[in-house]
């Protein structure tokens, strides 16, 4: 019986294996099957094993083709995506490229493509990013673009999913792409996603970021998963002539008096608590034990709801929607994003403002024609929460007003990547507005610890 | 099903264990099962955002908030919600947010006046202003109004519930290992099917008492932990119960850590009774083959036949004659037609390569021989000429009902011809 290597379940598996000639190390012996196999992810090497043994064999594994892809779009590629295609390719077409946002990180992928000539699976976050890929890949090479995620599933040689959609079928169509780019590649190394990456056997995978580090420290992972870090340009590097000019503020806003007051008293029973039970909120069990003790009693209840009040009362203060009125008048002949923690103060702002709201629950035709709208004109800012964070390209859209958000710096270099793209005579602004006195003012420091922001001093 | 966020559990050592209720808290969850299900059918009409928070106004202890949000849960996926208006939200949002848009940055308006606008844009579309403002956000998924109130008791509820808890541990199991007893072979059948249609892989063992082991994992788990199986592994609940006794043990990745524990507990008997009984032509058959004067006894089958290229083949009698000789009957009826040719496929196969009879891996219990006869309705179309004469296993085609007289005359000259 010949030598079988097959793709099953988004594993390698071996029928036919003589004792004689030795096994590639990524296999192993599946009782449950009665064969061997190997994660998917190891093709490249079992191949180059097999081969080096002059072991002949029937490769029943590899779905993917060879295609000619003409690019119908020709763009001068900027010297530093030349580089960055030209390390990628040093490194056996394997590894992680980290640009800014707005530096043209999709172009490298299209030039990626264009070099191995190979059926490519596109990995985005979002099914807004989604879309934008299949528009670019559409445009650019000229040919219809498959489509997985958001109800969609269309397997073609160009292809784009979401990472809920490429872990969900992985283990199906992990066969049918030679070359793999996940484009914003610091979402991979968590645990599910990481299986897609592990059960495809596409021996070329290039992955793009302006964020490589992830605070769990599971970025190391990205090594195996795609390969090394083979080329990286920061912000400050590219800013002025790749990237639009920039500048930040942080506005200080007051609570009002009644404000103040309910913040206050519900900070004092939120930390009279913690203090009564002995808690260390610095510790990294700290809160998970404050939420866990705040069930257990009536206090704790209460405790817990004064610590939501608290925070929501400085994300959400009153003086910020009459500060956000004022920037949406200061910039009316702009496009702005505007920026929230939570959804419901965005659906607050849309309804307020009455400017367009994007969040997990608007559809996808909705999201395009919003983003159309914005770039078109047709609308002068749009709100949104966390879903335009990455990746959606708006170059129109040059200011950037965070009303609310997290202490991740990841988050924080996102959203102001958002305004970056280049346009002739462009000025960005990112404003972000912050509660005096309160626990945002240390939330704002924790997310600013990045080189882009230390560039120009705040101007609070 | 419920999260593992919402699952009542504590840890012992290096075991995850459900919170069983009982005593008080039991009655707590009687009391706030009623509670739910009579909120929720009060509340026929209003938008999902209300029930949620008529929900929360039920009184209740602070410890039993998981368990209450657990209820609900449960008591809200047997609910079924509709958007309220028939405007087109979409449409109206665009048209509201264009015109405001055009007011804010044409400085010959004079400036932003958000009645203005709404006037405007409902105006254009032939609306009253108050209805727009009311439709504006109308398809969010917490402005959908309750059309379907909840159909089940309180009881019902709160066993779903308990069965809800198992699963949502199980959606965090990396594997599972089954201690199996069933009475009817259908049911092994289900389970069998269930793992095959999930995509799972398994290893059986015979245990003692016509019981068996099976662990059930995914084809990724021979190189990592990872509970990407954990939904497949926890749909298979509802066929586990319809078995006599399941022992279930779990190796799960728990929390935020994924800390690995073990987990245990007894399902099934708890079978709707249309996997548990026997099918009326089997029983038939049963009882006509025992008759005195047959020379032969039968039994429900129990034994489950691992065979390549067919997967696990459950037979539903095991006939033997007066020798001792067995002959396992499945009795193929309206089956497809794919699914006889695989086995007369294998049959012929095991035939040409000179084993005489079926050798397949019987579970468990190593290379046993085994007689295989297929009771086949004419309907399938399947003739017995196509076996080889040394295939190791017989058809029997049946028109109508089967005949107890016909199947044994088969299953002598299968006995005969191997003999």
């Amino acid at each position: 019986m010949a030598l079988q290597l097959a793709f099953e379940a988004g594993t390698l598996t071996l029928r036919g294996w003589s004792s004689a000639a030795s096994l590639p190390e990524a296999f192993v012996w599946d009782d449950r099957a009665a064969l061997y196999r190997a994660p998917a992810l190891a093709y490249a090497e079992i191949v180059t094993q097999l081969t080096r043994s002059g072991i002949s064999y029937e490769d029943q594994a590899r779905g993917y083709t060879e295609f000619a892809p003409t690019l119908h779009v020709q763009r001068e590629p900027r010297p530093f995506q030349l580089e960055a295609l030209s390390a990628w390719r040093g490194a056996r077409h394997r590894g992680v490229v980290v640009l800014p946002t707005g530096a043209g990180k999709s172009h490298v992928a299209v030039l990626a493509i264009a070099d191995r000539k190979r059926s490519t699976l596109v990995v985005a976050p979002t099914l807004d990013l989604v879309r934008q890929w299949a528009s670019l890949l559409s445009a650019t090479f000229g040919c219809e673009v498959g489509l997985i995620g958001g109800g969609e599933f269309s397997v073609l040689p160009l292809t784009v999913s979401t990472y809920d959609s490429a872990y969900l079928h992985m283990d199906r169509i992990g066969h049918r792409f030679g070359l793999l780019v996940f484009d914003e590649a610091h979402h991979l190394p968590s645990e599910s996603y990481a299986l897609a990456a592990r059960a495809s056997l596409a021996p070329f995978r290039l992955g793009l970021t302006a964020t490589p580090t992830r605070a769990d420290g599971k970025d190391a992972l990205l090594d195996e998963l795609i390969g090394v870090v083979v080329y990286q340009r920061t912000i400050t590097e590219l800013s002025g002539q790749y990237l639009a000019e920039y500048r930040t503020e942080r506005l200080s806003v007051e609570l009002s008096a009644e404000e103040r007051q309910a913040y206050q008293e519900a900070r004092d029973t939120y930390l009279g608590f913690v203090r009564s039970q002995g808690l260390r909120l610095g510790s990294p069990q700290g809160f998970r034990d404050f939420i866990m003790r705040g069930s257990r009693s009536e206090a704790g209840r209460r405790a817990v709801e004064a610590y939501r009040l608290q925070r929501s009362l400085a994300l959400s203060a009153a003086g910020k929607m009459r500060v956000l009125e004022h920037l949406l008048d200061l910039h009316r002949q702009e496009r702005s994003l505007v920026f929230t923690e939570d959804n419901r103060t965005a659906y607050e702002i849309s309804r307020r403002f009455l400017i367009p709201v994007i969040t997990h629950q608007t559809k996808l035709r909705e999201r395009v024609s919003i983003l159309e709208g914005l770039a078109q004109g047709r609308y002068t800012a749009v709100v949104t929460s966390k879903v335009l964070n990455e990746g959606v390209d708006v170059p129109t859209a040059s200011v950037a007003i965070v009303l609310s958000g997290s202490g991740s710096v990841m988050e924080h270099v996102q959203r102001l990547g958002r305004i970056l793209r280049q346009q002739e005579g462009k000025q960005a602004v990112l404003y972000e507005l912050v509660s005096a006195q309160t626990v945002e003012t240390y939330t704002s420091e924790r997310r600013r610890e990045h080189v882009a922001y230390k560039k120009r001093p705040a101007a609070s | 099903m419920i999260s593992p966020d919402l699952v009542r559990v504590r840890r012992r050592g290096e075991r995850l264990e459900i919170v069983q209720l009982k005593g008080p808290t039991r009655l707590e969850a009687e009391r706030s099962c009623e509670e739910i299900l009579s909120a929720v059918r009060a509340a026929a009409g209003k938008s999902e955002e209300e029930v949620e928070q008529l929900l929360l106004e039920i009184p209740r202890s602070p410890s039993a908030e998981k368990l209450f949000a657990g209820l609900c849960k449960v008591a809200l996926d047997d609910c079924e919600f509709e958007a309220p208006l028939e405007l087109d939200a979409v449409e109206l949002r665009r048209v509201v947010f264009e015109r405001a848009a055009l007011r804010r940055k044409d400085p010959a308006e004079h400036g932003f006046v958000r009645a203005e606008i709404l006037a405007e844009a409902s105006r254009e579309l032939g609306q009253a202003p108050e209805l727009v403002e009311r439709a504006l956000f109308s398809d969010l998924k917490g402005a959908r109004l309750l059309v379907r109130t909840p159909s089940v008791s309180a009881p019902e509820l709160l066993s779903r519930y308990e069965r809800g808890q198992v699963q949502g541990v199980l959606l965090r199991a990396v594997r599972i290992g089954l201690d199996v007893v069933c009475t009817s072979p259908d049911a092994y059948r289900a389970l069998f099917r269930k793992l095959k249609f999930r995509r799972l892989l398994h290893r059986i063992e015979s245990r003692p008492g016509g019981a068996y082991h099976i662990e059930v994992d995914g084809p990724l788990c021979l190189f990592e932990s990872v509970t990407k199986y954990g939904l497949a592994l926890a749909q298979l609940v509802p066929a586990l119960d319809e078995c006599q006794e399941v022992r279930l043990s779990a190796d799960l990745r728990w929390g935020a850590k994924r800390t690995p524990l073990k987990f245990e507990v007894v399902l099934g008997g708890q079978g709707q009774g249309h996997l548990a009984s026997v099918r009326d032509e089997v029983q038939a058959l049963l009882g006509a083959v025992n008759r005195p004067g047959t020379g032969w006894t039968a039994r429900l089958g129990s034994e489950l036949l691992d065979i390549p290229g067919v997967g696990i083949v459950v037979p539903d009698l095991a006939l033997e004659d007066a020798a001792g000789h067995t002959v396992h009957v499945e009795v193929m009826g309206y089956w497809s037609r794919e699914a006889v040719f695989r086995r007369l496929d294998w049959m012929s196969a095991q035939g040409q390569a000179g084993v005489g009879r079926a050798q397949t891996e019987s579970a468990g219990s190593g290379k046993q021989r085994v007689r295989l006869l297929l009771a086949v309705s004419s309907q399938l179309r399947v003739s017995p000429d196509v076996l080889p004469p040394d295939a190791n296993g017989g058809v029997y085609v049946y028109k109508g009902a089967l005949v107890a007289r016909a199947l044994l005359e088969h299953a002598r000259a299968l006995v005969e011809a191997g003999a």
